[in-house]
């Protein structure tokens, strides 16, 4: 998996960020709007209130959240079916991009079942916004997009969090922690802001917030014990209604490894360009053949890809520290030959502020030292370079095991899967962009991109495993039209998606927005679209070459010309998905802003409401990177 | 005498539900996905002026990167007798510059055309020639095509009247429909009223249909390869006094390898008329031909195959029918050359012009030969007008002697003025062909120019170094350069082979005839070897080398095309 901070499918796709103000919270207020209390009550309410201590408080709040279930049963209409609550249990919701979140939720899941705790655990997604009021007890995974924005599955509720109509949580007693990656500026902001509004809201900490960096494992598995611990305690005064529990699972003997650790073989078939020699970036359509029954996918789901650094580079770091390929250092309690771990296991391309700081303190050198004090040019500092040119600039001996320490492992690197395994069972495509750069004056590849368009042959192993998105699935309904919006490789899902529609009959209409630079160019898979229009399947498609005029013209430009056939789809039940850099996708979501309040007459606010409903309903679906 | 062909082609189809040349052509323009034109669609954009095409030596690359071929458009303008103003020329660059390739092709009839234009800047282009007053209705199509016409400097009154003539035809022949006004310049749609081609039909032509004038003795047009040739016959008395025309019909070039029954055709003398009459002709021969020309097999379908099929008299009595207007005998002309003089020449009224040579026709701007950017520098001077010659080549014409001067030290700090260019370079031609051209099967135009160094080469070790010989290379049989009137004519056959034809006079007037089949360079220069040292060392005082192949009979005479060209 990768874990760096946009949980990011593209992997070796371009990360680079551009700043954005952070979100700024929405003081809210005990009214008559945001309790189910009309003015009267609020008001004694708060006359007995404002004398309490905090600990008075506390022990109220207590009180009240224990009383409740038993009032709102009495009060609830005849007919209607209520379960009894069996009291506070402990909630694990995770927001999660890729399946990092996830991952780490369900292994905190099963360590609390191991404690003999049945804990709640569900998807963001999956979580009706409104159950949070009656939540005792919470623990929060969360990662976080590259811009600070939280991950699609953790929108709805971080919005109703931050909005209006967020309920106190005097009664929730909550622990949060965050997956990121230090080297954005937003760093593990999505965690931070629900640990800020749970707080707002009444809400009383268990414990500190946890924010890992990209190496989380140690820090994620400590957090998550003593979660459990003061989950424990927090539980242990109502065990006996603990111990009642149905359906306790009996305790695994070990946290469930990520299914990332158990990779499947896959074998190149192809790798095909798929723009010109003259195009602005290099884009390549790979098949890799898999064996179906180990492998089943979803159009939608993303590859990850293990990939191997490049030997020259290898060498160049050896050559450059002065070290010994043949000796041996110890990675995860195995030795392994430090020509091998350079290879295999560590990271080289993607150089993280962390390592830098690392570095730093290895060589000694004053200059690196205060580099490090600043984050932003740090940060700036790691973004164009690669581990190569760290140390040519900071020349530095390390000892191998230092050397293995300062570096971290290497993830394998998360592509959409471009092909739907209805229409080829034992294949799987895949759209790369080569990541290419310069830095000290030479050519710096990607890890995984240069890996699999430069340096992989046909019929050469690899190592591969599924990362399931279940938050970008085809409708179920086959009428249901569906409007695809992609830019650069972004367009890999909807190829996987049309197969689909196609192999299963669906009727619904489609129709594809896709940008690039030059028509000539990189119109990716221009063929696919032309025969799947031919063949009644694309019924409509419409195009941004930016740079095929003098000015710039990308897809949220045709969306917002298209606008008025746009929202009559929308109208008409259609499903929208946008695939592409974060950029791209904050740049859709304000063409459809605009276009959804002129075509429907209604204020800003209105329009997000829309979205907001469209989102709520599984309709407004994104794969951002 | 009217023939129904038993299956009408497809074109045919197309053009009859066109609805006068509209087709789809609307929607086409809005297809997001491809560059191209719909299929029914790119027949019909011919007749306003523009062929699609695809570079076809990317076109298996594109093809494996899932990308279509590399669709871009040739389009051609209209412009009788290959004169523009000044103001025009700017226009013609600016457009060339921005919108197309950045190159101006001057074709062999006296127009230019730009190669790959995208889609998208059809309408740029067709507009940008529009605010000029030109247009590229009927560049291609079967329809009556770029009225061509002698240019004749030295006879600049001459050479007016003579003008006038071609651009009143090519009005007079051109297509009603408002099609090409609706979809590229004002978009609007003539409000009720069914529209109607009271010359065309619904299905104009059954073929092109090519006009020129030549002005003698100069056959630079090459008149008999015409569908309709026009002669203008001067006054003995006073040589800028025009009395009339002599008519011909019947002419044309294509033809298709290994079908015999396809063959290149000189035009036949229907005689001589008055110049108020030479509309009512013009009309009754294209009329004729619309209404008896060959419908279901296209490569049957151009005039001189009707002519061969209905007589010679049968049609010209249908044309006198249809015109009302009796042919009196032709006048008697002699042509000296078909090929362009270069450098500077004085018209009767005094003024003056210069000839470039632009080898195959082609402008742009060269390392340390801007040509382009030279005839803009001319451009912006310049009082007179320009001339397009048949030959590919462009005249600055009309130039008082002030100005001389000043012409021709632009000319030449522009690299415009490649003076010591061996006769057999100044008098080749060579068409389009790969990598553009749908129809090449070889070279022409990239490989042409390294051809001639390698044949200057051989000229100079037989002597004949200063010998004018024409060569003239097509990519295809179809002989957009006129190959079949050359003295040695190269008609691509496949990548890198060649027909090899020789025969002709010098003056356009005899068919070559085909001598060696399917050769490549190697071949050529071996043959071409042998056939030099004959001629060098057997040929009578100003024998010109087509004459004495002929005479020599290492090709038999072509008389008669349909009898002779194949045997």
């Amino acid at each position: 998996m990768n874990f760096q901070q946009p949980d990011n499918p593209g992997g070796d796709r371009d990360r680079r960020q551009t700043r954005k103000a952070a979100n700024t919270l929405n003081p809210s207020r005990l009214n008559s709007l945001t309790s189910p209390l009309d003015d009267r009550q609020l008001a004694q309410l708060q006359a007995v209130l404002a004398d309490l201590s905090p600990l008075q408080l506390a022990w109220v709040s207590g009180y009240l959240a224990a009383s409740s279930g038993l009032t709102v049963a009495a009060n609830q209409a005849p007919g209607t079916e209520r379960v009894q609550e069996p009291g506070p249990t402990l909630t694990i919701l995770y927001g999660s991009q890729t399946g990092n979140a996830r991952a780490v939720a369900e292994s905190l899941a099963g360590l609390a079942r191991g404690r003999g705790i049945e804990p709640r655990l569900s998807s963001m997604a999956d979580y009706r916004s409104r159950d949070l009021a009656r939540e005792r007890l919470l623990l929060v995974v969360v990662s976080t997009q590259g811009e600070g924005e939280p991950p699609e599955s953790a929108r709805e509720l971080h919005a109703f969090l931050h909005g209006k109509r967020a309920p106190r949580l005097d009664g929730l007693h909550y622990g949060v922690l965050g997956l990121g990656d230090s080297s954005y500026e937003y760093f593990c902001q999505t965690a931070k802001d629900f640990a800020g509004r749970l707080e707002a809201l009444g809400g009383k900490p268990l414990l500190d917030p946890q924010y890992c960096d990209v190496d989380f494992q140690k820090a994620a598995t400590a957090w998550s014990q003593s979660a459990l611990e003061q989950s424990a305690e927090f539980l242990g005064q109502r065990e006996a209604q603990i111990i009642q529990l149905p359906g306790t699972r009996p305790a695994p003997a070990t946290v469930p490894k990520p299914r990332t650790d158990a990779p499947l073989a896959a074998v190149l078939l192809e790798n095909r360009p798929l723009t010109t020699a003259d195009a602005v970036g290099e884009a390549r359509h790979l098949a890799l053949a898999i064996e179906p029954s180990a492998l089943k996918y979803t159009p939608g789901d993303a590859l990850g890809v293990w990939f191997h650094n490049d030997p020259a580079l290898v060498d160049r770091v050896l050559a450059a520290t002065g070290l010994d390929g043949d000796q041996a250092v110890t990675l995860d309690d195995q030795a392994t030959e430090l020509r091998a771990a350079l290879s295999s296991r560590l990271e080289l391309t993607q150089l993280h502020p962390t390592v830098v700081k690392g570095w730093a303190s290895l060589t000694g050198s004053k200059e690196l030292a205060a580099l490090c004090e600043d984050a932003a040019r740090l940060r700036e500092y790691a973004a164009g370079r690669q581990f190569i040119d760290l140390i040519a600039e900071y020349p530095g001996r390390p000892e191998a095991a230092d050397l293995a320490g300062a570096l971290l492992p290497l993830r394998p690197r998360l592509y959409s899967i471009a092909s739907s395994q209805t229409e080829t069972p034992d294949e799987v495509h895949l759209t790369v962009a080569l990541l290419s750069y310069q830095a000290g004056g030479e050519e710096r590849l990607g890890g995984a991109s240069g890996f699999l368009i430069r340096r992989l042959a046909e019929d050469d192993q690899i190592r591969v495993h599924l990362a399931e998105n279940p938050t970008f699935r085809l409708p179920a309904d086959s009428d249901a039209p569906v409007i695809m919006v992609a830019a650069g490789t972004g367009v890999a899902p909807f190829r996987a998606f049309l197969q689909q529609r196609a192999a299963q009959g669906d009727r619904g209409r489609n129709w594809l927005i896709f940008g690039n630079r030059h028509f000539r160019r990189d119109f990716l898979y221009q063929l696919d679209w032309q025969a799947h229009r031919k063949a009644g399947l694309l019924s409509r498609a419409n195009v941004a070459f930016s740079r095929d005029q003098a000015d710039k013209r990308y897809v949220q430009h045709r969306l917002l010309e298209q606008g008025r056939d746009l929202y009559a789809w929308l109208q008409e039940g259609a499903y929208l998905y946008c695939c592409g850099s974060n950029a791209m996708g904050r740049a859709v979501h304000e063409a459809l802003l605009a276009l959804i309040a002129r075509a429907a007459g209604v204020d800003p606010e209105g329009a997000e409401e829309r979205i907001e409903t469209l989102r709520r309903e599984g309709r407004y679906l994104r794969d951002l990177y | 005498m009217n023939t129904q062909p038993s299956t009408l082609s497809p074109v045919e189809t197309i053009k009859a539900r066109s609805h006068f040349l509209r087709g789809t052509l609307a929607e086409s323009l809005t297809d997001e996905l491809t560059g191209a034109l719909a299929p029914g669609d790119e027949q019909l954009s011919k007749f306003h002026g523009f062929y699609q095409q695809d570079d076809r030596d990317v076109r298996a690359d594109r093809l494996a990167r899932r990308l279509e071929p590399a669709y871009s458009f040739m389009l051609r303008a209209r412009l009788p007798g290959g004169v523009c103003t000044p103001a025009q020329w700017l226009a013609i660059d600016r457009v060339g510059r921005e919108l197309t390739q950045g190159s101006v092709r001057l074709t062999t009839r006296q127009t230019f055309q730009y190669h790959g234009v995208l889609r998208g800047h059809l309408r740029g282009v067709i507009q940008g020639l529009h605010q000029v007053l030109l247009d590229s209705i009927g560049g291609c199509g079967d329809v009556n095509r770029n009225v061509m016409c002698g240019p004749n400097p030295d006879q600049s009154a001459l050479h007016g009247e003579v003008y006038a003539w071609a651009r009143r035809l090519s009005e007079h022949l051109l297509p009603r429909t408002r099609a090409y006004h609706e979809l590229w310049l004002d978009g609007e749609r003539v409000a009720g009223g069914e529209e109607s081609e009271p010359l065309y039909g619904p299905t104009y032509l059954p073929r092109k249909f090519k006009t020129a004038i030549a002005v003698p003795p100069h056959n630079d047009v090459d008149v008999y390869a015409n569908d309709l040739g026009l002669i203008a016959i001067a006054d003995p008395a006073d040589p800028d006094r025009l009395l009339g025309f002599n008519c011909l019909a019947g002419g044309g070039m294509g033809a298709t390898h290994g079908d015999r029954s396809t063959f290149p055709r000189l035009a036949d003398d229907l005689g001589f008329v008055l110049p108020e009459q030479v509309l009512a002709v013009a009309e009754a021969v294209l009329t004729t031909q619309r209404d008896h020309g060959e419908r279901g097999d296209r490569s049957h379908a151009r005039l001189k195959y009707t002519i061969e099929r209905l007589g010679l008299d049968v049609f010209r009595a249908e044309v006198e029918r249809r015109s009302g207007i009796e042919f009196t005998p032709p006048c008697p002309v002699q042509f000296t050359d078909h090929g362009d003089r270069y450098g500077w020449t004085r018209g009767h009224d005094g003024r003056w012009s210069l000839t470039l040579f632009i080898e195959n026709g082609r402008l742009h701007d060269l390392p340390g030969r801007p040509l382009l950017s030279g005839l803009r520098a001319i451009a912006e001077v310049h009082q007179g007008d320009f001339r397009i010659t048949p030959n590919q080549n462009l005249m600055i014409a009309a130039v008082p002697a002030r100005q001389k001067k000043r012409i021709e030290s632009l000319a030449r700090e522009y690299g415009l003025l490649a003076d010591g260019h061996s006769p057999l370079r100044l008098g080749a031609l060579a068409c389009v062909a790969l990598p553009t051209c749908p129809l090449a099967m070889a070279e022409a135009e990239r490989y042409l120019p390294d051809l001639l160094t390698r044949l200057e080469t051989l000229a100079a070790n037989h002597g004949l170094a200063s010998q004018e010989i024409v060569i003239r290379m097509t990519g295809c049989p179809n002989g957009c350069a006129r190959p079949y009137l050359a003295e040695i004519g190269l008609v691509g056959k496949g990548p890198r082979t060649y027909n090899l034809l020789l025969g002709g006079d010098g003056c356009g007037t005899r068919l070559n005839k085909l001598y060696r089949d399917n050769i490549a360079e190697a071949e050529i220069l071996a043959t071409l070897d042998g056939l030099f040292a004959r001629y060098a060392a057997e040929r009578e005082a100003r024998e010109r080398f087509g004459d004495f192949v002929v005479r020599a009979g290492i090709v038999r005479r072509v008389a008669n095309a349909a009898r002779d060209f194949h045997d």
